[in-house]
């Protein structure tokens, strides 16, 4: 059985998260968020104790918000602003290609991302929406599901869509925080991906677990190598120079994505899978703004 | 060719060849892996693809290497060998003259065929020698020219008994020299290995045979009867045919079977008197010349005795129950004479006889002492004791004498031979107050002394003989006489007492002159020889090549340095296959 498949050991992992995002938190404070109330500082005026503006009482206004002290010394009525708190708004895409969950270590670093990405959101009080997608498919996750561990059931008919996943299909909301676990494994330009999460004054962030089997397969020999989204058996010979050349492809594959990720604002992180949790996601993720800690 | 494998069974080793490929091929195999990076190696699709397996294997230094050693241990087990430049190549081939080979004839020709195929190329000379293991026969041939030996081996004919192989192994060993090669080609495998350090290559294998096995021939009534054993040698019933032929007329045929090891007797009657010869026949199985039992009607010779005695009739008694013995009165016609010693009787000095004392005295007392019986062929084995003779006066002892008994000090029998050729046999005691009569001992000693004169007598008979016994024909001798003549072979007189019968089974015949002394028959009755069941096939030929290119080849002289290289690319090999995995581990 594995870990996908094993709602109580998602319930575990998911209590385990809630550890992780003490330590480790989501970047909210990198924003000014609009929405409900809630506790990080909105982009408007609110009923916060943070000082934000003086301006001349118009009628309509709440008289609790005169500033009388000012009044005494000028006569005129002017009004204290403060600064607003609000809920930020967290969209979720976790990216459910079988190739996120090809080897044992990379299913469970991408179920940790997942697993932190909900918690860290919760504990801050956000209103958090879930996505899984696959290609053109995609499936609305309810937190709740999410907690529960039985979302994998939602999305088994996801797999087995090769291409790369269509985030504009999403409805991601205004100036949401869009936080994409993808391991980016799938060919196409990152534009169109990448675009997708900073539009509409979204906040990207771009969790990328990967394994080490992909980065430094230290294949030799003759190989048939299983497309995990089709099952279809690929033959190749692999020697060292064709390694190399592999190697370098993969990494300027990444270059790339950090590349388009800088260029539209979005922090992205690789998260090593066979690290130990916290220190995989600070590795990158502190440096590049995906995650803040504490 | 002067190159050769001394190994050839080395060569498996090259099955290493396909074995390294199929290794790498099994290491390079397909590994099943996920792969979630497709879309990357399909971008280097043109150089990743499988494409020609050969190709890929080149880039594999460990394989090409692998394959390198796989040769040069090929290399080192095969041996091989180049041809001295001074080699000569002595071969002995020593074939079994044994009768039972008659059966073998065909895979015995092969074998040796088979060793004369050991021949190095024209490269090598050689020096060939074809033997029968027939001490006595003389060298089948000796000479350089394996065409010439083939054709040599049909003279070979084996027709001996059971006899030792040693005598002509060592002529064989000294014709080829301590290095030759010395092949004993027989029929069945010896207990011990030959000696003199000959090869063995037997050629045997078990057969079933039916053979006469010996034939007694008796007189009955006047009427000559054969008695013929058969005996089936073989392990299963068998059923022949059998029948005789006598003066070119067959009789019809009869049916016999016969059990595993089972000896039968056949009975017959001569053909009537004008017909003197007789084959019996059986139809024909592996060994022939056991097929066939030539026989003649005996024809003894006759002995003449005159009894010289007045009053009494005791010695016609005697004698006349003899075979083949004929009583004359008068003694000029007679062989030998038998007579009473009275005093007055002189002893005839040119006749043989046989004489016994005149009666003594009734009174007299019996002789005491021990009865001691010389070492002779006419007493050996015979029981006197219980010979009682009174005693009497005694004829006094010559030079010429030879006591073939002694009672006490007293000779009881003399054997005397006269100057003038006389045998004479004298009884020291007289047959009325003896019990000499009564002893068996006595008839068989005149029987003896009869048989002896018969032997002597020159006078024609028939007789059957073995294959190659010995014959003692009684003939004219003298520097005036004739060589006697064997069927068609002359013998000289000097060895006439080597005279044996033909090997070969047959009708056969001694003449001196125009005088045919013996008419008789030769018949193979050897149940040793005719018993094919151990033999057994046996082959030494991988041996004897085996020596032979060890004596007549030098090994590579480089053999050192190929174990060198061997061992550097092993370690070439070991290295560079290290190298790349922790290469790979240091990577990871």
């Amino acid at each position: 059985m594995t870990l996908l498949n094993d709602a109580s050991a998602l319930r575990n992992l998911h209590a385990r998260a809630r550890g992780w995002a003490r330590v480790l938190k989501l970047p909210f404070r990198q924003q000014r968020w609009r929405g409900n109330a809630g506790e990080f500082m909105g982009g408007g005026t609110g009923s916060s104790l943070d000082f934000h503006d003086h301006r001349v009482y118009l009628p309509g206004d709440d008289p609790r918000q005169i500033n009388w002290q000012a009044y005494a010394r000028t006569g005129t009525y002017s009004m204290k602003l403060y600064r607003e708190e609000v809920r930020p708004l967290v969209d979720v895409v976790l990216d459910v290609s079988a190739s996120m969950f090809a080897f044992p270590s990379k299913e469970q670093r991408a179920l940790e991302l997942l697993a932190f990405a909900v918690e860290s959101s919760l504990q801050s009080g956000a209103t958090l929406r879930c996505h899984a997608i696959a290609g053109s498919k995609q499936q609305r996750l309810e937190p709740e599901v999410i907690l529960s561990g039985k979302w994998p059931e939602q999305v088994s008919e996801l797999h087995g869509t090769p291409s790369a996943p269509e985030l504009n299909r999403l409805p991601l909301r205004a100036g949401a925080m869009r936080i994409f676990i993808s391991d980016l494994l799938f060919p196409g330009e990152p534009e169109s991906t990448l675009g997708c999460l900073s539009t509409r004054n979204g906040r990207g962030i771009v969790l990328a677990p990967y394994a080490n089997d992909e980065a430094d397969p230290g294949w030799d020999g003759n190989y048939e190598f299983i497309d995990p989204e089709t099952g279809l058996p690929h033959e190749h010979r692999v020697e060292s120079a064709l390694l190399k050349r592999y190697e370098s492809a993969y990494k300027r594959h990444f270059e790339l994505w950090k590349a388009a990720a800088l260029k539209h604002g979005i922090a992205m992180a690789r998260v090593s899978a066979e690290a130990e949790f916290q220190k995989a996601l600070q590795n990158e993720g502190v440096a590049s703004g995906a995650v803040e800690t504490a | 060719m002067n190159f050769m494998l001394a190994n050839t069974w080395g060569l498996w080793a090259l099955l290493g060849l396909p074995v390294v490929v199929a290794i790498h091929f099994l290491q390079r195999r397909n590994r099943r892996v996920p792969a979630t990076t497709l879309f990357l190696l399909e971008q280097m699709k043109r150089e990743s693809r499988t494409g020609n397996r050969f190709e890929r294997l080149r880039t594999s230094i460990p394989f090409w290497l692998q394959l390198l050693m796989v040769l040069l241990i090929t290399w080192l087990l095969v041996q091989p060998r180049w041809l001295k430049n001074d080699a000569v190549q002595r071969i002995a081939i020593v074939m079994d003259a044994s009768a039972s080979m008659q059966a073998f004839r065909e895979p015995a020709l092969k074998a040796a065929d088979d060793v004369l195929g050991l021949l190095e190329g024209p490269l090598a000379r050689a020096e060939l020698t074809l033997l029968s293991s027939d001490a006595e026969a003389p060298s089948l041939y000796h000479g350089t020219q394996p065409g010439d030996l083939r054709q040599a081996l049909a003279a070979w004919e084996p027709l001996l008994g059971v006899h030792d192989f040693s005598p002509a192994l060592r002529v064989a060993r000294g014709l080829v020299g301590p290095k030759g090669v010395v092949v004993l080609v027989t029929d069945h495998p010896l207990a011990a290995s030959p000696p003199f350090g000959a090869h063995l290559v037997s050629v045997g294998q078990e057969t079933d045979n039916v053979g006469w096995a010996g034939v007694t021939v008796e007189e009955k009534d006047g009427q000559w009867i054969w008695h013929a054993l058969v005996k089936n040698y073989g392990s299963s019933m068998q059923e022949r045919q059998w029948h005789a032929l006598a003066d070119g007329a067959a009789s019809q045929p009869k049916s016999l079977k016969i059990a595993p090891g089972e000896i039968q007797t056949l009975s017959g009657p001569f053909p009537p008197d004008e017909v003197k010869k007789l084959v019996l026949r059986l139809q024909n199985d592996a060994l022939p010349i056991d097929d066939d039992l030539p026989l003649v009607r005996p024809q003894p010779k006759t002995l003449a005795l005159c009894p010289l005695e007045v009053g009494s009739n005791d010695l016609s008694e005697i004698f006349g129950r003899y075979a083949h013995l004929r009583l004359v009165k008068v003694p000029g016609e007679s062989d030998l004479v038998a007579a009473i010693m009275t005093p007055s009787f002189a002893l005839p000095e040119q006749r043989h006889g046989c004489f016994f004392q005149a009666k003594a005295d009734p009174a007299a007392p019996y002789l005491k002492g021990s009865i001691v019986a010389e070492p002779h062929p006419l007493v050996e084995g015979l029981n006197w004791q219980g010979l009682l003779v009174r005693e009497s006066k005694t004829m006094p002892r010559q030079s010429q004498d030879r006591v073939l008994l002694w009672q006490g000090e007293r000779p009881l029998i003399m054997l005397r031979q006269m100057p003038s050729g006389g045998r004479q046999l004298i009884c020291q005691f007289d047959l009325q107050t003896s019990n000499a009569r009564k002893l068996p001992a006595f008839a068989v000693l005149l029987h003896r002394f009869l048989e002896t004169l018969r032997g002597d007598k020159i006078a024609p008979e028939a007789a059957n003989f073995d294959v190659r016994q010995k014959i003692l024909v009684a003939h004219q001798t003298g520097s005036e006489a004739a060589p006697l003549v064997l069927s068609e072979r002359e013998i000289p007189l000097q060895q006439a007492r080597l005279l044996r019968a033909p090997a070969k089974p047959g009708h056969f015949t001694v003449r001196q002159g125009e005088v045919t002394l013996l008419t008789a028959a030769a018949h193979f009755a050897d149940t040793r020889e005719a018993d094919l069941s151990q033999a057994k096939p046996f082959n030494e030929l991988d041996q004897i090549k085996a020596s032979q290119i060890e004596t007549l080849h030098e090994a590579d002289p480089n053999q050192r340095l190929w174990l060198l290289l061997l061992l550097s690319l092993l370690l070439g090999s070991w290295w560079f296959t290290n190298s790349k995995r922790e290469l790979r581990e240091v990577t990871a």
